[in-house]
């Protein structure tokens, strides 16, 4: 029935339209949102220059109309983009995640929550997951570095950091560097000219695969965490909607604060 | 955590099934009650 296509037709113009505008109405408002990205992930009390750094990967530092048009590009291709707290590909992960449930929420809340019960490294700071490193602005730099190489393997922040990402991408054993070759769901970029985007991600996998294969100093680390995790569950509500109230009347224009300011806005942990 | 990439997706996600569920609730009106025809 021709104007039942006609419909249909009209119908899926108008939904992209809808969609469209809803995406670009979402990336304004978290581009003019207070409050630094690079920050929260660099930690407390990152250098200014770590912090730098890993505005340069998560690519927070670029205008915003050449943020917004990777961000559509990418969404053109099914890419949601990599979520800054865990490096891993977006994907479907807002249907199933549960807040609190994944390490480097838990990770977060640690640093955010217990800045003096943080637990010690057993592993002498081995520990090389983005969120989940006792001291993130020591750890934190060489996995920056390699995937900040794998990304813009030009880039002016990056020179005089790419000896010490060479380094530790050489010290990485046989498997970590295997597991880039593991079957990701959003590997759906052509090579061409998201190839450096590509190696980004695989360079993420393998520091996850890396920092999952330390049995023994990831368990040591972890059971200190559930615990205080635990300790604090009951009053996290008030917590948090105290912290988002002190984010919204506090915070005025895009001041630079600590990290632990801005991170306690509830709808922020959800997410 | 100010997770931006998967906030947006948290967001696409939920315009996006608004607008599918919408349009299946739209196109299951000619269905359910024949006497509705749809214009051009």
């Amino acid at each position: 029935m021709p104007s039942g296509a006609a419909f249909l037709v009209r119908r899926s113009l108008s939904s992209a339209l809808v969609i469209l505008g809803t995406v670009t109405l979402v990336f304004l408002i978290l581009y003019w949102l207070p409050g630094d990205p690079a920050e929260l992930v660099a930690g407390e009390n990152a250098t200014p220059e770590s912090v730098a750094r890993i505005r340069a990967i998560l690519g927070t530092d670029r205008p915003l109309w050449a943020q917004y048009l990777d961000y559509m590009g990418g969404l053109a291709q099914g890419d949601l983009g990599t979520s800054f707290a865990t490096q891993e590909p977006v994907g479907l992960r807002p249907l199933g995640t549960v807040p609190g449930d994944d390490r480097a929420d838990a990770a977060g809340q640690r640093r955010r929550h217990h800045p003096r019960r943080r637990p010690r490294c057993s592993g002498g700071g081995q520990s090389r997951q983005l969120g989940g490193s006792c001291h993130p602005e020591r750890d934190a730099v060489p996995d920056l570095d390699a995937l900040l190489l794998a990304r813009h393997p030009a880039h002016p922040v990056l020179l005089g950091h790419a000896a010490m990402a060479a380094g530790h991408r050489q010290r990485q054993p046989g498997p970590a560097r295997a597991a880039g070759g593991l079957p990701r769901p959003h590997r759906r970029r052509p090579a061409d000219a998201h190839g450096a985007g590509q190696r980004a991600g695989r360079a993420a996998g393998a520091l996850r695969h890396h920092a999952a294969r330390q049995g023994p100093a990831g368990a040591a680390g972890a059971v200190p965490a559930r615990a205080a995790q635990r300790a604090d569950s009951g009053d996290h509500p008030v917590r948090h909607h105290r912290g988002g109230a002190a984010v919204r009347h506090g915070g005025g224009g895009n001041t630079l604060r600590p990290a632990g300011a801005s991170a306690a806005c509830w709808w922020m942990r959800w997410a | 955590m100010k997770d931006i990439p998967v906030i947006q997706g948290a967001v696409l996600l939920a315009s996006v099934s608004y607008v599918l569920i919408n349009l299946l609730v739209d196109l299951s009106y000619s269905r359910i009650d024949p006497r509705l025809r749809v214009e051009g």
